[in-house]
């Protein structure tokens, strides 16, 4: 292979002088490119698909009525006054924000309690990967299951024992979106909680020793000492669940498809209705171009936050 | 749903391989014990969506719609008959409702695993040349490729739908190995570069001195040394490969379904076979389960690209 230099001409390099370790390390960046090439090829290639994906969404491509022509920015002026967009948009980050907050804060729990040490740790550690295995779309309709309506639905059966009243759970307009943040939070609490944990297990130990010697309790442990600790295992876990969130699909797909009505119709779902039930590749687009920019902004952000935490 | 936590009773935690003799004050013991009665709790209602996904694919389809709910009934392997071999029996009030389960599991089979050898072949290969080779502009590649992991795949996946029917990918297996590579390749070359940084450079300067090639030295040293995180990485690349949805959703059809994609099929307009459903979820999930425990001690490193190591 090419990217091979000759022992022969190493063995020399590696023997002199400064002169020839330039030329070898020059060797090893030459190498080590051509090495990169293999595995680019087709994340290059959908780069460009992605310029042409923008590019479609200048002009007005039907699913059922092939290409219409050149609109312009009309999709995206469109999009603005767009009231179901606004709400999907809306709904989105309202999800998010319920979902990350909640698993962020529970997974925080989980994380000390598994710190601690107790007997037979690791099989509840085993145990906290199994729903992360599970595919998000398996994981809803597994989840579809418990939510049925009536009293042969699994929560509205001990619901209707215990003489409460019954729910509409993904049924009901007022109740979905919650209840899809549940199927999400069963999915990804553990995920955030291995990485705290993680986190949580490189701590110094002296470190915690010496706050118990200076008289912390509990509670000014966890504030004053693991949590300012952890804040960079925080924003790794916040950059994978923030962006999944905001790109929430599968498991809406798998339950509600968006409904009843538009209650669950997030932006994934928007778009993706737009673009192929409906035909409208182009509008479709650009819906996904807003949240591509929406997550772009939420991982910038984030990376600031990265930057400034590393400065102090 | 969780017991507090209580820090203060961990004041004398002694490293984990000593952990028999803890239980010295009481306040601890007591503390313990309820950390444990929480996180039994959690974890009954963290698992029971499985288990009353276990014990719905065992049921007959009058037993599934039964109102009110049947705890216990007589149960049946009917559904994983039907599933399993497509033989179908006729007390099935949803017979009608056909999908092809063990098709559909080697199609998963045959697009997880091939995405996963060659990711694996191409991804290793760059990962290497990431930690080995300073190239100045090593970490542009590395954020190239971590992009992907964070832009919505329907930014491209509306193009590569135009594009796949255009030049025949479309509802191909190989179509579906390729687009599969955008999810494989990011984790492989992140997750493998942490790993191959943690192996001391000397060796490899050693190994230069003797002479070994560039490719001798990431086969015979690199990849021994990092044997264990390789057979990790492989396993997440396979299991985001066979989670993956949206792909043989919107790039394939009857010749590619797989096996996610055949279970949500259950759910008709009118009806939803549950039965089969449910036993379909369970043979979907029960290899990935298997596959992870293999390899659950670098768990943490793979899911978060690296990132997190333990």
């Amino acid at each position: 292979m090419a990217i091979l230099a000759p022992p022969v001409r190493r063995q020399r390099a590696m023997n002199k002088g400064k002169v020839e370790r330039d030329a070898l390390e020059t060797a090893d960046i030459r190498a080590g490119r051509l090495m990169m090439i293999p595995a680019l090829i087709i994340p290059v290639l959908l780069a460009i698909v992605f310029f042409f994906g923008f590019y479609l969404t200048l002009r007005n491509r039907r699913l059922n009525r092939g290409d219409l022509g050149f609109v312009g920015l009309e999709n995206y002026a469109r999009l603005l006054q767009d009231d179901k967009f606004w709400h999907s948009l809306s709904l989105t980050l309202k999800f998010t924000l319920t979902d990350v907050g909640l698993e962020l804060s529970l997974a925080t729990l989980m994380a000390l309690a598994l710190s601690q040490p107790l007997r037979g740790i690791r099989i509840y550690r085993a145990l906290l990967i199994i729903p992360l295995m599970t595919p998000p779309v398996v994981g809803a309709l597994v989840w579809k299951v418990l939510y049925r309506s009536g009293n042969g639905g699994f929560f509205n059966y001990f619901l209707w024992e215990a003489g409460l009243p019954m729910q509409g759970f993904i049924g009901d307009p007022s109740q979905a979106i919650f209840s899809l943040v549940a199927i999400d939070v069963w999915l990804y609490l553990p995920f955030v909680a291995i990485i705290l944990l993680a986190g949580l297990q490189t701590l110094p130990q002296e470190q915690i020793d010496a706050a118990h010697v200076d008289g912390a309790n509990g509670w000014q442990l966890f504030w004053q000492i693991q949590l300012p600790y952890m804040i960079p295992f925080y924003i790794v876990a916040l950059f994978f669940r923030v962006i999944d969130s905001l790109n929430i699909f599968d498991t809406i797909y798998g339950t509600t498809k968006g409904g009843p009505g538009d209650a669950t119709r997030v932006l994934a779902v928007n778009g993706f209705e737009t673009a192929f039930p409906f035909f409208n590749l182009s509008y479709g687009g650009a819906i996904f171009v807003a949240l591509w920019l929406l997550c772009t902004v939420a991982g910038s952000l984030l990376f600031i936050w990265v930057k400034r935490s590393q400065a102090t | 749903m969780q017991a507090p936590v209580p820090i203060a009773g961990s004041s004398s935690r002694p490293p984990p391989s000593t952990r028999p003799g803890m239980s010295r004050k009481a306040r601890e013991r007591r503390n313990h014990a309820l950390l444990h009665i929480g996180l039994i709790i959690y974890f009954t209602v963290s698992l029971m969506p499985f288990v009353w996904t276990f014990l719905t694919s065992l049921k007959q389809s009058r037993d599934v719609a039964a109102a009110p709910l049947k705890i216990f009934f007589q149960p049946t392997l009917d559904n994983y008959r039907a599933v399993l071999f497509n033989q179908y029996s006729d007390d099935s009030a949803l017979a009608r409702v056909r999908v092809d389960i063990p098709g559909s599991f080697m199609n998963s089979l045959i697009i997880a695993g091939g995405a996963t050898l060659l990711a694996m072949l191409l991804g290793n290969i760059a990962a290497f040349a990431l930690a080995r080779y300073k190239m100045p502009e090593r970490e542009v590649y590395a954020f190239f490729f971590l992009a992907f992991r964070f832009a919505p795949v329907f930014v491209f996946i509306i193009p590569m739908f135009l594009i796949y029917q255009e030049i025949g990918l479309y509802n191909t297996h190989l179509g579906m190995i390729l687009i599969s590579q955008v999810i494989a390749i990011p984790l492989i070359v992140w997750v493998m570069r942490s790993f191959y940084e943690s192996i001391p450079p000397e060796l490899f300067d050693s190994a230069a001195l003797d002479g070994a090639t560039r490719m001798q030295m990431l086969r015979q040293i690199a990849l021994p040394l990092a044997a264990p995180g390789l057979a990790a990485t492989a396993v997440l690349a396979f299991i985001a490969c066979w989670n993956n949805f949206v792909f043989p959703f919107l790039l394939g059809a009857k010749q590619t379904q797989t096996i996610t994609l055949a279970t949500i099929t259950f759910i008709g307009y009118e009806e939803v076979a549950w039965g089969m459903m449910t036993a379909a979820a369970i043979v979907t999930i029960v290899p990935e389960l298997i596959l992870a425990m293999l390899v659950q001690k670098h768990i943490v490193r793979g899911l978060t690209y690296g990132a997190v190591k333990e």
